[in-house]
Order: structure tokens, then C-alpha cells, then sequence
């Protein structure tokens, strides 16, 4: 009963952040991968309005009780019946539809099934792992956990001091505490399931390991790929084995990060290039939630700026990201030779460069991302040159210099010791250099078969009659030529839901 | 090309390729005869004896700690072995300082007046295997071995066996291959980093995947260039096939592990509810003590001191005593200092070492400090929780 009650949580938080995206983009399934990326980002929006709401009551002077922290779950349903009256069942006909692959042909569909079978065993796996144990990870009992169970039970926020400053008025505060957010999510699934259950309070977490693959999906399928590509490289992104281990495990902060700066990514992305009101929205929830939802949030803001500058200015993009990205790899050093992370830390090396080079690339961490990355870095630089990618591409090489940083200097041991800094520094940023291998993999393959090999693709349009939302497999998919637009977007419209 | 068949062209190219790299790995490292006659040959701990240290015997293993003013540890045990037939040695040992100083011993019939070292790594606490085929000590029979460790131990050593090893071709591609297909459970660091199968390994598995997909995409390109067939894949498109066959090799080696790991899981906590699944948790004691000491507690929080030695049963105490207010130092194992004690706070107690209680004087005092009145409110195994008066 717990376990389901946990459930329950998650989906009325899915509910209520799909509400609140449905207010701010109504249409998302007029363009191909819209409706993943709006299910994507729905969860973690829904998890900073319910932590939103919870604090805003308890500004109020109001103890949270279930009926009130349950209050916006009402409100998004009365939004959502409204919004989607007259067209839920035909939306829910053509999501299903999309998901069994009913446009998809022969070995293509097949594949399509596998992956989409692949991804829901590990989808599995990590919810069951996440609601039957008690917390593991330190960081997760420790800090989060901790304040929520207090919170919980005092029904508010009560202050959480360093020891040095603990005279019993306060409760006393392990580690440096995180922001709020995560300790008022567990707040929330303590409410809905009726008590602190810590065996199950991390449920949560799985759910954000979802809007990964769901961002992913929806983010290639936007950038022109087909609907094979795109679950190929959601798969890259949901079968990374650290973030997996984040998911089941649950607690720490490095997975909802990861998200949210996936997130911002795109939808900032977006935003520069577009203008619409929606994506500048979803944008700016998504920075909030990287800035509410951990410490070292903040450290990773300069990943966006080349995103930005390069759909700002298309025509200058190479030089802007490029001088961005110097200016990231300049700042880095700097911090990590001066280390200011360091004050009032006891003093201990940093992790090293040499840690983070083994993390990427012979422990278990990432399956083969660090050579996939590096592969694709020196070998198809025409395409993360184009102008559709180089702002991603940007965006990673600033990723990598605050690796680098976390990895030379203090930044980051504050609340974690030296050996789990580079393990949580590498989860938050894994998922979106997963999206940049994946993308730009698929223009390389494209391009590839576009020059050399256009009668395999003529003979693989032959074969497969054509389909609304269903670009083949790599190999069929030179029939999209290249296009230097920020966002190419040659397949029509999802057939998912809204 | 379909995508079927591109494919499996993809997934033989690669195991080719991992053939390739893994017979250089054995031309590089097999130090004798690729296939011997000989096999693997284990002691166990009930063959050894400890000449320098405190030993002491748990099932399957033996422990071992620096005698009172010392700080090494040697244990030794009789052994018959041809050292033509035998290169390498490995010890199953835990517990290792990072920084300690270890030597393997031997001493051979055709001198054995002479004892023999040479010195071992270290790797996580554990002592990777070495090979002595290329020492010439290592001559005749082996009629000793042991081993010798020197540096601050501060917990006991677990030496479970010691194999000599042929290191043959098949036993090293074996080794690799447990090593890469060991279980690797959750831990608390699980989070941090994930070895991908054992803790230590000679030849991690995405180096030999990488290795593999750079020798097919590389012999690929080649036969693309000089012997072009017509409707050949462009070599990307090969490249990004050979990626997503290596991928789904190396996923597979972690979903294998998920499902052993969730066999786990469901054997421990499948049925229970909350607190069932805390009794069957690694800390299951504590959380039994814990939970006793909260029915002793008023409803409403509490100030509580927590002294335990480890810094572990510290927090997780003060974690299951919430809500009351739980004071305790994460980094060191110190007592609150007395300024901060009042009248009607508790202090818990688990393991910790230095705490005496007089019920008869209905005193309690720690560390040497000064004397407390306080009523034991519970004692029960290693754990207490005190009233102070």
C-alpha cells in the first residue's frame, strides 16, 4: 500500500507539472517530438511547483497537511480536463499508437519494440529499487532525507545549523546543507503516502531518470531525427550506469540537476531561437530548478551561455562559442588555481585529473560515452561545427571545463567528500554530453550516407512506405539532407498526445 | 544494407576485434606457456600461520592485527610448488592501508636458508596478484610462502587464501572475464562510482570494447578505401553500428548485474514494511536499539547527545532518533563538551568505547570527563540511552 501511495505522489506531481506546461505551451504536439518534451519537462516543473507551494504555505503560516499540499494536484486536474477536453481520447489513441511503432516497418519496428522494452525493464528496475530500501547514500539520509523527515514531522521548515553554531534551539546540520527543494519533495511523498516512510521517500527519483529519456526523445526528434534515432539515443541516455545507480538509489542531488540542466539546454535553446513565450518559460523553470535544487547548481550555468549566444547570433556562432568556451576553459583554471572552494574546508587534494580521465574511461561510470565523445569530437567536427549543433556543442566543452574544475579544485567537497565530487559532477552533466553524442552521431551517419552511399537510401525508401512520424533507422535517413538551420525540423508533426 | 544486417556485420566486426585485442593482452601478459599443464593450486586460511601479529580466526578467514607496540603483520604457510609450473601469486586479502608497505615471501629448496621478498601493490585496500616468473629468486620449489605488511593498520586484515597461478592464456581470459561478470552490489558509494564488476580489475571492460570498435571501424575504412564494394555502408554509418553493438555488450554485462541485484533486494526486503525492512537492512541492530530508545523518549523532540566510535553509527543514530533534536560530530569521535549538557537532555550511546555508567550512584561520565548524574533509562547489547538529571 505505501508503494502505491508513492506512486500516487509521482503522478500527481507529473500531473501537476504537466498543468502548468500545458498553461504555458498548449500545442506542443503540432511539431515532431513536442509531446515528449512537454512530458519531459513536466515532471521536474511539477517537482519546484509543489515545492514552490509547500513553502509559500509554510511563509503563510499554514502546517502542511495532505488536503492542503494535495490542493494543486485538484487544480491541475480541473486545468488539464479543461484543456484537453473533446481531444484526451483521441490523444491517448495516437500515443499509443506512436508507442507501439505502428508506423514503423519490418526490422525498424522491431528494433523500435526492443529499445522501447530495454528502457522500460530499467525503468523497472530502478522504481523497485528506489521503493524498497531504506536510504543508502550518505548525502541521502544525511541531508536530504534528514531535514524532511524533521520538516515532516514538525509539519515546517525548521532551521538545520553547522555544529558549531548548534545550541538545541536549532537542529544540527551534518554536511552543508543543500538548498530546500529535495528534502520538501520527500515532504510531499510523506504527506501523500501518510507518514515518513523513508523505504519508499525516494521515489521520486526514478521519475526524474524518465524525463531524461523523455528530453532526449524529444530533443533529437525536434533537431529532424526519426523516431528511431531518437529512442536509440534516448536509450544512450537512459542506460548510463551512474545515473541509473542515482535513480534507484534516490536522495542526492546530482540526478535532479542533471535533469534540470538537460532541461535548460534545451529549452533555452529553444527560446534563443524561437522567441515563443512557452520555451522561454519552460527555460527559465528549468535554470530555476538547477539553481533550487543544489548547491552546485550555480557552478553550472555557464554550460547554457553558448547555447544561447549561438542561436542568438547564428552568424557569428563558431566565433562565440568558441571564444565562451575559452573564456569557461580561462575562468576554470583560474578557480582552480586560486581554489576559493576551499575556505574553511580541512585541507585535502583535490580528485585530480587523472581520477576524472579513469571515472570517464575504464570504470564502470558510463558505459563507452568518454571515447564516444572524444571519437565524435575528432572525427565528424563538420558536424558539431554546423550551426544547428555548435551550440550544444559549446555547451559541452564549458560542461567539461567545470568538470575539469570540480576535479582540480574544492569546488564541490563542501558537502560531499573528495571521492564522490567527481561521480556527482559527472552525473549532472553525463545526460546531456549523451544528447550531443547521440545528435551529432545521427548528422554524421546522415551526412555520411548522403554523399557516399544515396542508393542505399533510395532503395530503403523503396522498401518502407512512408510514415507520419517515423524517420527510419540511421542508415534511411540521408533522405533529410543537412540543413545549416539552428532548428531543422523536417518530420511532421508527433502523433502523441498533447 | 538493412539495418538487421548491418548489424550483425557490426557485432562480428567488433568480435573479431575484441579477439585481437585480447590476444595482445595475452601475448603481453602470459608469463609462461600460453596453455600449462599445470592448475591453479589455493591454501586456504586454516594452512597459515602468523609469525608477527594478533591473529584471530573467523569462518573462512583469518584476521589479523599488529601485536601492542608494533605496526606489522606477517603470516606464512607451507607450500610445494614448482615455480616452472606456477608465475603468479594472488592473495585474497581486505583490508589493506592504501599506503602500507607489502612483501611477498618465499623460500625455495635450492636455497632455503635465504628468505626471498618482493614487493606487492595495493589496490582499494586489496592486493593485486603478481607474477614472479621473471624473478630469479623465484627458482626450484617453493617451499614457503607468506606475506608481510607494514604501515598503520588500524583494522584488523582479512586474509582469506592465496592461489599460485600457471597464468596460462585460458586462466587470464577467464580471470578478465570473472573479474568483468563479478556481482557488484549497492553500497553508500555506489553513487560515486561504479567499478563495472570487480573492485579491481587488470583490464577494464570499456577499454577492451573501445580498443575492439577502433580495430573494426579501423580494418572497416581500410577495406572500404582500397577494396570498395558497391552499397557499401559508409564508414560513419559502420562506426555508429560498431558503437551501438559495443554499447548494448557493455549495458547487457550491467543489466545482468540489475537483475542479481534485484534478486538481492527482493530476498531482503520483498513482504516487509517499513520497519521489517530497517531490521533487515545492514544496520538492522541499530535501528532495533534506536527504535527502543524512541519509546523511552517523550513525543515531543528531545535534545539528544549521540556518541558513538564510528562516524557512521553517529549519523545514522541521530537520523533515526528524528524528530528529537540530535547533536553529534560527523568527523570526530568527541564528546559534546559539558557546557553544552542541561538537565532533562539524553545522550545515546552505541558502541562507543570510554562510556561508564554507575547505576548504583546513578552517574555516568565518558572520555575521563566529569561525572553526570543520569538514570540509564535503556541498556540493551551495545547500546544505552541515559536521562541526565
Amino acid at each position: 500500500m505505501t508503494s502505491i501511495l508513492a506512486v500516487a505522489s509521482l503522478l500527481c506531481t507529473l500531473a501537476v507539472g504537466r498543468a502548468a506546461v500545458a498553461l504555458a505551451w498548449r500545442e506542443p504536439s503540432r511539431e515532431a517530438g513536442g509531446a515528449a518534451l512537454a512530458w519531459g519537462i513536466a515532471y521536474p516543473v511539477g517537482v519546484l511547483v509543489v515545492g514552490a507551494w509547500l513553502r509559500a504555505l509554510s511563509a503563510l503560516g499554514v502546517a502542511w497537511s495532505a488536503p492542503v499540499a494535495l490542493a494543486p494536484i485538484v487544480f491541475a486536474l480541473g486545468i488539464l480536463a479543461w484543456l484537453w477536453r473533446g481531444s484526451a481520447i483521441d490523444g491517448a489513441r495516437r500515443a499509443a499508437r506512436a508507442i507501439a511503432g505502428a508506423d514503423l516497418a519490418g526490422g525498424a519496428r522491431v528494433a523500435w519494440l526492443a529499445l522501447l522494452g530495454w528502457l522500460a525493464l530499467r525503468f523497472a528496475f530502478v522504481l523497485t529499487e528506489s521503493l524498497a530500501r531504506p536510504p543508502l547514500p550518505w548525502e541521502a539520509w544525511l541531508d536530504t532525507a534528514a531535514r524532511g523527515s524533521v520538516w515532516h514531522a514538525l509539519r515546517s521548515p525548521v532551521p538545520f545549523v553547522p555544529a558549531a553554531q548548534w545550541d538545541g534551539a536549532a537542529y544540527l546540520a551534518a554536511l552543508p546543507q543543500g538548498h530546500a527543494l529535495l528534502p520538501l519533495l520527500d515532504v510531499f511523498t510523506g504527506l501523500v503516502v501518510g507518514r515518513f516512510d523513508d523505504t519508499v521517500i525516494h521515489a521520486p527519483w526514478p521519475m526524474f531518470w524518465l524525463a531524461q529519456v523523455l528530453l532526449a526523445y524529444g530533443a533529437m526528434r525536434v533537431a529532424g531525427a526519426g523516431a528511431l534515432a531518437a529512442l536509440a539515443g534516448a536509450t544512450l541516455t537512459g542506460t548510463l550506469p551512474l545515473a541509473n545507480a542515482h535513480a534507484a538509489l534516490g536522495g542526492t542531488a546530482a540526478l535532479p540537476l542533471a535533469t534540470y540542466l538537460l532541461a535548460a539546454a534545451i529549452f533555452a535553446g529553444r527560446a534563443a531561437s524561437t522567441r515563443a513565450l512557452a520555451d522561454a518559460l519552460l527555460a527559465a523553470a528549468s535554470v530555476a530548478g538547477v539553481l533550487w535544487v543544489s548547491r552546485a547548481g550555480v557552478l553550472w550555468l555557464p554550460v547554457l551561455m553558448p547555447i544561447v549566444a549561438a542561436a542568438v547570433r547564428p552568424a557569428q556562432a563558431m566565433r562565440v562559442v568558441g571564444g565562451l568556451v575559452a573564456a569557461a576553459v580561462v575562468a576554470a583554471s583560474a578557480l582552480a588555481r586560486t581554489d576559493p572552494f576551499a575556505k574553511g574546508l580541512p585541507a585535502a587534494p583535490p580528485p585530480g585529473a587523472g581520477a576524472l580521465a579513469e571515472q570517464l574511461l575504464l570504470l564502470g561510470n558510463w558505459h563507452l560515452l568518454g571515447y564516444a565523445a572524444i571519437a565524435l569530437a575528432a572525427l565528424a567536427w563538420r558536424q558539431w561545427r554546423t550551426p544547428a549543433l555548435i551550440g550544444l556543442s559549446g555547451a559541452v566543452g564549458a560542461g567539461i571545463a567545470v568538470l575539469a574544475l570540480f576535479a582540480t579544485s574544492s569546488a564541490g567537497r563542501a558537502t560531499i567528500g573528495p571521492t564522490g565530487v567527481l561521480g556527482h559532477a559527472t552525473t549532472a552533466l553525463a545526460p546531456l554530453v549523451a544528447l550531443w553524442v547521440a545528435l551529432v552521431a545521427w548528422a554524421w551517419v546522415r551526412d555520411a550516407i548522403a554523399r557516399d552511399a544515396p542508393e542505399a537510401l533510395a532503395a530503403e525508401s523503396a522498401a518502407t512506405p512512408p510514415a507520419p512520424d517515423a524517420a527510419p533507422a540511421p542508415v534511411a535517413e540521408a533522405s533529410q539532407p543537412h540543413s545549416p538551420a539552428p532548428r531543422p525540423s523536417p518530420s511532421p508533426p508527433d502523433p502523441g498526445p498533447r | 544494407m538493412t539495418i538487421r544486417r548491418t548489424l550483425v556485420h557490426a557485432a562480428v566486426s567488433l568480435a573479431i576485434g575484441a579477439i585481437v585485442v585480447i590476444a595482445g593482452y595475452l601475448a603481453a601478459n602470459v608469463p609462461g606457456a600460453w596453455f600449462p599443464s599445470a592448475t591453479p593450486k589455493a591454501f586456504d586460511a586454516a594452512q597459515m600461520a602468523v609469525s608477527r601479529g594478533r591473529p584471530q580466526a573467523v569462518p573462512g578467514a583469518l584476521q589479523v592485527v599488529p601485536a601492542p607496540g608494533e605496526d606489522a603483520i606477517v603470516v606464512v604457510l607451507k607450500a610445494d610448488l614448482r615455480s616452472t609450473d606456477y608465475a603468479g601469486i594472488e592473495w585474497q586479502v581486505a583490508g589493506i592501508p592504501a599506503d602500507a608497505d607489502v612483501r611477498l615471501i618465499w623460500r625455495t629448496s635450492y636455497r632455503p636458508e635465504r628468505l626471498n621478498l618482493a614487493t606487492m601493490t595495493v589496490d582499494d585496500g586489496r592486493l593485486r596478484p603478481i607474477v614472479m616468473s621473471d624473478d630469479p629468486e623465484w627458482i626450484g620449489t617453493i617451499v614457503g610462502l607468506g606475506f608481510a605488511v607494514r604501515g598503520s593498520i588500524r583494522a584488523p586484515i582479512e586474509i582469506r587464501s592465496v592461489t599460485a597461478r600457471p597464468l596460462g592464456a585460458i586462466e587470464l581470459v577467464r580471470n578478465r572475464a570473472g573479474e568483468w561478470l563479478a556481482f557488484e552490489g549497492w553500497r553508500a558509494t555506489s553513487v560515486e562510482t561504479l567499478a563495472g564488476g570487480a573492485d579491481v580489475q587488470d583490464l577494464p571492460l570499456p577499454a577492451v570494447l573501445a580498443m575492439a570498435a577502433l580495430i573494426a571501424v579501423g580494418a572497416y575504412a581500410l577495406k572500404r578505401r582500397f577494396l570498395p564494394a558497391p552499397g557499401s555502408l559508409p564508414w560513419p554509418a559502420f562506426a555508429i553500428a560498431v558503437l551501438a553493438v559495443a554499447w548494448l555488450v557493455i549495458d547487457l554485462r550491467f543489466a545482468w548485474n540489475a537483475a542479481r541485484q534485484s534478486l538481492l533486494t527482493a530476498r531482503t526486503y520483498a513482504g516487509t514494511d517499513w520497519r521489517e525492512a530497517h531490521l533487515a537492512a545492514e544496520d538492522g541492530e541499530l535501528f532495533r536499539l534506536v527504535d527502543e530508545a524512541r519509546a523511552k523518549m517523550p513525543a515531543t523532540p528531545a535534545r539528544v547527545f549521540v556518541l558513538a566510535d564510528a562516524p557512521y553509527f553517529r549519523a545514522r543514530s541521530a537520523y533515526y532518533l528524528y524528530p528529537h533534536n540530535a547533536w553529534f560530530d560527523l568527523y570526530r569521535d568527541v564528546a559534546p563538551e559539558t557546557g553544552k549538557l542541561q538537565t532533562g537532555d539524553y545522550v545515546f550511546a552505541f558502541r562507543r568505547r570510554g562510556l561508564q555508567y554507575s547505576p548504583t550512584a546513578g552517574l555516568v561520565r565518558w572520555d575521563g570527563g566529569p561525572e553526570l548524574a543520569a538514570e540509564a533509562v535503556m541498556t540493551r547489547g551495545e547500546g544505552a540511552l541515559f536521562l541526565l538529571k
